[in-house]
């Protein structure tokens, strides 16, 4: 929000900004070890994922289950086409996105004629549709045994292969990626998505071309998909088909609910979670998918907004954590209950509800 | 000068018909009443205006043009704008927020424009937010500009939806029982901000159920009874109507 | 073309479809009742299925181990109701859809994690034989599945047309507040439909078994095949349920035998999504207008 800050609180806020700065810039030289370096550079791959999953179910209202399958799209056509095109990388990345995104808009299109839940069913039918052809189509996926061999990221004769190098140049997409996000959510078009989400055919008579906007969310999110799909391909140097199931468009839903829906920093916070958190609890590694259930039930009668969620469930770009100071004195977190109008007690003969 | 005329409008849902050769004509300037019991197609009429629905037959046609069967979006585009028997506002956004939503025709505003968050964009944003809070003080809700719509008081709420219809400066403003729920002293307040929105320049079409309001705010009042319009006059005429008398109260008369 | 082989696969098709038509007609219940997408379903009827499993390989006879198993299914359902569904009833759409994929994901790991991964052949508990018709050869245990499938639907729908909690559960489906006011148990009723959802389920879940094999998998696959179901059926219509069952094994055994069965399953997908775009309210649904 625009305001007339002062010159404190513009000077905090700015020192903040550079801490961080500094804090990412610096951050390759904490890390103990290759593997614990690998984990971030998966974090980082994964934010632009949930940003993405954000933005077309926490801002939009579409729930979509099928983004695998775009992160896989960009994948395969990354590998591909330095691979066997022999394209240089930028292109190729570029390229990633791009189909992913085109993707995206066909699916799109189809998906406007259908109410939320059968939606939802067209994004998981679309999922399995690309799975089932990444692993049957061997002339161009090699099937389950995927694509092995994928290089490095390179850049005019800048080749990225060490994880030192692979992080600045991840880190510096991703932010990309959380900049336009977050100018875009401010926008008109941030506000047209929202207005989608709690109530369409209000937003269509103020003059939101709903079509359109929701399709644009589908080719905003699928694009950043895409591009973060290519990275994936030359972070592993393979591409298989096992990666792009249900689970994983399941994975990114997680992360965005967990953040919380609605907000950006939300999405970075979950992702960070939970691509990190089986790492450190190494021993439930077998439980994970088990904790990672029963968390979102737990999540959903509890706390259906997430950690950095409002209550009602705005953009929230400030950490707003008091929930968990409430949490701490003993107090119920506000919006989490049910709206009653009569609330009878007592009344003889009848199951109280 | 016309500004809106609706030429034999019907609408049918399956084997109900809502609507029935219905004709309206709407004056430039005027405020135009809609009268009826409730399921004689009031609402449905401002819904087939709007482009919810398509209308089963006939024509609209705003300010000379055909605007039939255009969807909602493009008919708030063409200056109409419109309030809702229930409220629907944007809950989860804040009071200045919905307004800012309420402009979004008039916003110059592009997706790259958005992205690059150039000049002319920010320039834009911030006139949007000064003309938001101008509207907001114009319905009495300027210190509430925060406060999530969900979380808003009833009474305040509708002076919401009202504040975010104009915000695209409509030139025609379509009002669902603006005073619904409301005390007299509320339902007061609401009926000098018409006559104010009409000195603005803007033209009001009024369904209303309230009859102190509707007599004290129209000037012209089409009477609809299960789905056609059964009178038209000033309110002095149509309070004696006999036809619209018998819709009401019943056969005795 | 081949008739003979046209007849055949007609017949694997109906078979396959009957069990996908009981395993809808369970679950449009639910999905019927409170307009949710019973993620879990497939995953209630799978455990259940893996109970009856576990319980005749310790030699219980089929006539208890089944209808055990099936109403482990059912307490199962109420359980997840219970725990995953009630907390969140009234919250908007996502948080159920949600909740209930969170309960899915339990109940399948915990499957795994007690039974493994493996794919396990069911006994066949009915004897099979094949039989011949003129030209056709098809065996015994497809025609009783369909029969079980006809006769468990039909009994299912008397009991919900017939019955005075039958009556009170569609009260249920039209309007929750309303049928509070009635004085109607909502609750229980909910409770009830989500123990018909899994008991049902599982009888189509060991027939399922039968047929192919049991593997934790299965659920899933259940939960797409029924949704499936009953889109092309329409949603809410409980013969719409066993209809779109029955249409989907048929087209999915064509498309195996004369396009592709490596495909089959993208096809099929591809083939609802044009459903949903051009006829979302399937053959018996109605298209039900907003009030705005």
């Amino acid at each position: 929000m625009m305001g007339r800050t002062t010159l404190w609180q513009f000077s905090r806020r700015f020192g903040l900004y550079v801490l961080g700065a500094a804090l990412l810039l610096a951050l390759p030289k904490m890390m103990p070890n290759e593997y614990v370096f690998r984990v971030v550079i998966a974090v980082i791959i994964d934010i632009p994922l949930a940003l993405a999953q954000n933005l077309i179910t926490g801002f939009t209202g579409m729930l979509t289950l099928g983004q695998a399958a775009f992160y896989g799209i960009g994948a395969y056509t990354s590998a591909l086409l330095v691979l066997r095109a022999g394209l240089p990388w930028p292109v190729a990345f570029l390229a990633a996105g791009l189909v992913a995104c085109l993707f995206g808009i066909l699916l799109g299109f189809p998906c406007l004629r259908v109410g939320s839940d059968y939606l939802t069913l067209m994004t998981i039918g679309f999922g399995e549709i690309f799975h089932i052809v990444a692993l049957n189509w061997m002339d161009l996926t090699r099937g389950p045994m995927g694509i092995p061999g994928v290089p490095p990221p390179q850049i005019g004769p800048i080749v990225f292969d060490t994880s030192f190098r692979m992080y600045y140049l991840y880190l510096a997409i991703t932010l990309v990626c959380y900049l336009s996000m977050h100018r875009l959510t401010k926008s008109h078009v941030g506000r047209a998505l929202i207005a989608i989400r709690e109530d369409e055919t209000a937003a269509a008579t103020m003059g939101i071309n709903v079509a359109y906007y929701k399709v644009l969310a589908f080719a905003f999110g699928t694009l950043w998909a895409g591009f973060s799909g290519s990275m994936l391909a030359h972070f592993l140097a393979f591409v298989g088909p096992m990666t792009f199931t249900l689970n994983e468009s399941l994975f990114h839903m997680q992360m965005a609910i967990l953040g919380g829906l609605g907000s950006l920093p939300g999405s970075v916070l979950g992702a960070a979670i939970l691509v990190s958190l089986p790492q450190v609890f190494q021993p439930l590694y077998r439980y994970r998918m088990l904790l990672n259930g029963a968390l979102m039930v737990m999540l959903m009668a509890w706390r259906p907004q997430g950690i950095m969620g409002t209550s009602a469930a705005a953009r929230a770009t400030r950490l707003d954590l008091r929930w968990v100071r409430d949490l701490v004195r003993g107090k119920k977190a506000k919006g989490a209950e049910a709206p009653q109008c009569l609330e009878a007690e007592g009344l003889p003969g009848r199951e109280s509800e | 000068m016309e500004l809106l005329r609706a030429e034999g409008i019907s609408k049918d849902f399956g084997g109900v018909r809502a609507l029935h050769r219905v004709d309206v004509t709407v004056q430039e300037g005027q405020i135009l009443g809609s009268i009826g019991p409730n399921g004689s197609g009031n609402t449905t009429f401002f819904n087939v205006l709007t482009g919810i629905y398509r209308p089963t037959a006939g024509k609209f046609y705003f300010r000379g043009t055909d605007i039939t069967g255009w969807p909602p979006h493009k008919v708030a585009q063409a200056g109409v704008a419109r309030t809702f028997q229930n409220i629907r506002l944007f809950g989860n956004m804040s009071a200045l927020e919905n307004v800012l939503v309420g402009q979004h025709t008039k916003l110059k505003a592009t997706l790259v424009g958005a992205l690059a968050r150039t000049r002319g964009q920010r320039e834009d944003e911030r006139r949007a937010r000064e003309r938001a809070e101008e509207l907001l003080a114009f319905v009495g809700l300027l210190d509430k500009k925060d406060e999530f719509a969900a979380n808003l008081a009833y009474g305040e709420q509708r002076r919401l939806e009202l504040a975010r219809a104009l915000a695209a400066s409509p030139v025609l403003l379509l009002l669902d029982e603006p005073t619904a729920g409301m005390n007299p002293g509320e339902a007061a307040q609401v009926m000098d901000l018409i006559y104010k929105i009409r000195g603005l320049g803007v033209t009001v079409v009024l369904i209303e159920h309230n009859m102190q309001v509707m007599m004290g705010t129209a000037e012209w009042i089409v009477a609809l009874d299960a789905g056609t319009k059964i009178a038209e006059g000033t309110p002095k005429e149509i309070q004696y109507n006999p036809k619209v008398i018998q819709a009401y109260l019943g056969e005795e008369g | 073309m081949d008739v003979n082989y046209l007849i055949k696969q007609l017949l694997n098709g109906l078979a396959a479809g009957s069990i996908y038509a009981l395993v809808a007609v369970g679950y449009n219940m639910v999905y019927g009742i409170l307009e949710l997408i019973n993620f879990a379903h497939g995953d209630i009827y799978m455990f259940g299925t893996f109970i009856a499993l576990a319980l005749l390989e310790r030699h219980l006879p089929a006539p208890v181990a089944i209808p055990l198993a099936c109403l482990a299914g059912g307490l199962t359902g109420m359980l997840v109701e219970r725990v995953a569904y009630r907390p969140v009833r009234n919250a908007p759409r996502v948080v159920p859809m949600l909740s209930a994929v969170g309960a899915a994901l339990v109940l399948r790991n915990l499957a795994q994690l007690i039974w493994g991964t493996e794919t396990m052949p069911f006994p066949q508990l009915f004897p099979t034989r094949m039989i011949q018709v003129g030209e056709v050869q098809f065996n015994s245990l497809q025609v009783i599945i369909l029969a079980l499938a006809l006769s468990l639907t039909g009994l299912f729908a008397l009991i919900v047309r017939r019955t005075k909690l039958g009556k009170a559960t569609r009260c249920v489906a039209q309007d929750i507040p309303a049928a509070r006011l009635m004085g109607i148990e909502v609750n229980r009723i909910i409770q009830f439909v989500y123990f018909a959802g899994g008991f049902f389920g599982v009888a189509g879940g060991v027939l399922f078994a039968m047929y192919y094999a049991v593997w934790i998998g299965m659920g899933f696959l259940g939960t797409m095949k029924a949704w499936i179901a009953c889109i092309i059926g329409g949603i809410g219509s409980l013969q719409g349920a066993f209809v779109g069952g029955l249409i989907l094994g048929v087209t999915e055994a064509l498309i195996s035998g004369f396009v592709s069965s490596a495909y089959r399953d993208a096809i099929c997908y591809g083939l609802v999504m044009l459903v949903l775009v051009f006829r979302p309210m399937g053959i018996f649904g109605r298209q039900v207008a907003e009030k705005v």
